[in-house]
């Protein structure tokens, strides 16, 4: 059962066995797990409850329902950079784009001898996403899906000779709709809103929508519940208070949240770590006028993938996104951007995301909210600038006409000969436009009580009964789209809470 | 109760100025959308943002009306410069050295262009219908572009 947030009368008050915070990658997976287990499950979400029917494909307004601030969250720093994060039943996989990766070996390795996760290796991952993969169907994009952006692209890497291929998404009868990140009015997209939270309810777990959890209750070193909110849907203006004991409390409301929430409650603060080690994939995406009408909005938006680079820790993914949204990436003012947007249907796109080392910090705010600053290194300038460089040898390799990019004073090139102007380019981080679509680390994951705020089966070191399940445990980059692993990793946690419970 | 308006009357017409500059349309706009409504939808957009950030927009207002003398050397407000010069103004704030200054222009650029290409009758005349979208995927459809059956 969903509760929502307009259905509450009066302050609430519970006693469960096990609360979730959160019900994204890792709230909802954890949740459905111990439920199917027989555990009493509530799982409590900041956002609202919007079932698929009335996802209306219309880009701002579901952004309006969706996303946190409206899509507006942003780090701070030179350059800021905006990370869209979800806010509703689902988090953000309902609306992301459905990317699906296994952790790379080179990160588990770097994991293990960095930060004592011996055993995370790939053996042991294997049968937990073999597991969640087969539960949120992810497969190989059916060419039929495939948009003629990605046919740009595959034809733009075939000419370099670089490796490429669609990519592996969580889908069930996908029609290439095209407005996966703006909630898929199929429900074709395997998010938690149509997976893992239907399976968690049908086995008894219950849900409150528009509940904002403020605080944790810990007393003597041990979790016993939490604290918050209930909101009006409409106005998010505060209506009722409410609490939850619980004998296990899983902390899963991502990676800006949990840690706000954990030195909201005056915790985990011993290592000095909490809120730091913010990753974030920076990532650019470059735009191509091409001859011929493509309508690329028609297809998935992110179905193909260039994997040359890899290795390097740059991944090329599609990012096409419809003119309403894709309006602001394209350059200049007036008539001469109008020009090109009565041109959007010939209009490509390739972006790009890096691997970074990099590092940012989560600050909570006096009213509870979290904000992110994150400072680009030299390191990961230089992976950004490549990156722009290949991305555009790419589009003209594809056979682009103009390629446009996120660049201040060269916001064009209007030839292949241009290229040679942008190998000669120096630009400074400022004068990139990035975004950021993958923040995680501020709650890493470590052996070490001192490097560490979660110990490596997840709970929370020297605090009984609290594990924290999102992408904030990871301790680097991850190289790849997350929400695969999150699964993957909650997975494991239930099997861990469900022992510690009396299993 | 409604959300409180994140612009005053001066604000507003700041910003009806940078709509008709950032999307130039005749009087005879062949979507009937003029700097008026993409205004209302800002002013809509922005409405339920938490304070800090509504905040930060009126900043960028604000900064957008008074800074053509120090970006431009023209000792006047951007809604009094002349055609020619407030798009030269415009284009000296998207390239301005100072990544602040540039930022406040690409949020007000950003939300202004959002308002004008999220209307409806704007986005079907360049090809993309959401309502149809919505539509043909509920049906099971694919989009017209894509072959059904396979590309």
């Amino acid at each position: 059962m969903i509760l929502t947030g307009d259905a509450v009368h009066g302050p609430l008050r519970e006693e469960v066995e096990v609360c979730v915070v959160g019900s994204g990658a890792g709230g909802a997976v954890v949740a459905a797990e111990l439920a199917e287990r027989g555990r009493e499950v509530l799982v409590l979400e900041e956002g609202g409850h919007h079932p698929t029917e009335g996802f209306s494909a219309r880009p701002l307004e579901m952004m309006g329902r969706l996303y946190r601030d409206r899509g507006m969250t942003c780090t701070l720093g030179t350059p800021g950079i905006p990370v869209p994060l979800g806010r509703c039943v689902g988090g953000t996989t309902t609306v992301n784009s459905g990317t699906c990766f296994r952790v790379p070996p080179r990160v588990l390795s770097k994991w293990s001898k960095d930060h004592g996760l011996a055993d995370l290796d790939e053996a042991a991952l294997a049968p937990l996403y073999e597991r969640v993969e087969a539960r949120i169907e992810v497969r190989s994009a059916p060419v039929a899906t495939l948009s003629a952006n990605a046919s740009f692209v595959a034809r733009g890497a075939e000419a370099l000779g670089w490796r490429h291929r669609p990519l592996l998404r969580n889908i069930h009868e996908c029609r290439g709709t095209g407005v996966c990140a703006f909630g898929c009015p199929r429900g074709a997209k395997q998010s938690m809103l149509v997976s893992y939270i239907p399976r968690a309810l049908a086995h008894g777990a219950r849900l409150h929508a528009n509940c904002r959890v403020e605080r944790l209750r810990v007393e003597a070193g041990r979790a016993l519940g939490v604290e918050g909110t209930v909101l009006d849907p409409e106005t998010d203006r505060p209506r009722f208070p409410f609490s939850v004991r619980a004998r296990a409390l899983v902390l899963s409301a991502g990676t800006v949240h949990s840690p706000v929430l954990l030195a909201r409650s005056g915790l985990a603060g011993g290592s000095r770590e909490l809120g730091r080690n913010l990753r974030i994939h920076p990532a650019l995406k470059v735009s191509a006028l091409v001859a011929e009408r493509v309508t690329a909005w028609a297809g998935v938006p992110q179905g193909y993938c260039v994997e040359e680079f890899a290795d390097e820790g740059i991944l090329m993914e599609e990012a096409f996104t419809p003119p309403e949204v894709g309006c602001i990436a394209l350059p200049y003012l007036g008539h001469r951007h109008r020009a090109l947007m009565e041109r959007y249907d010939h209009v490509v796109n390739f972006a790009a995301l890096v691997s970074d080392s990099s590092t940012g910090r989560v600050w909570p705010t006096p009213g509870g909210r979290g904000v992110m600053t994150y400072r680009l290194n030299r390191a990961d300038h230089e992976a950004l600038v490549r990156t722009l460089r290949l991305l555009a040898r790419l589009c003209f390799a594809g056979g682009a006409e103009r390629v446009f990019l996120p660049m201040l004073g060269m916001p064009e090139l209007a030839s292949p000969d241009d290229l040679s102007r942008l190998e000669a380019a120096r630009p400074r981080p400022g004068d990139l436009e990035l975004a950021a679509f993958h923040p995680m680390g501020t709650c890493r994951m470590g052996a070490d009580p001192r490097r560490s705020v979660v110990d490596p089966r997840l709970r929370v070191h020297g605090v009984r009964g609290l594990w924290v399940v999102d992408a904030s445990v990871f301790p680097s980059s991850l190289s790849v789209n997350p929400q695969l692993t999150i699964m993957a990793m909650a997975t494991r946690a239930s099997g861990d809470i469900h022992e510690a419970l009396g299993g | 109760m409604d959300a409180p308006a994140p612009f005053g009357p001066r604000e507003r017409a700041v910003l009806e100025r940078l709509a008709a500059d950032l999307v130039p349309v005749a009087r005879d706009d062949p979507h009937g959308v003029g700097p008026g409504d993409v205004v209302e939808w800002v002013v809509r957009w922005v409405a339920p943002l938490p304070p800090d950030i509504r905040w930060g927009l009126r900043a960028a207002v604000a900064a957008l009306q008074w800074l053509p003398v120090l970006v431009i050397d023209e000792p006047t407000r951007y809604t009094r410069l002349a055609a020619g010069e407030r798009m030269r103004y415009l284009a000296a704030l998207e390239a301005h050295p100072l990544y602040l200054v540039r930022s406040l222009f690409k949020v007000l650029r950003s939300f202004t262009l959002m308002g004008y290409y999220s209307r409806p009758r704007v986005t079907r005349a360049l090809g993309f219908d959401p309502d149809r979208v919505a539509e043909r995927s509920r049906a099971g459809h694919f989009l017209p572009g894509l072959p059904e059956g396979g590309r």
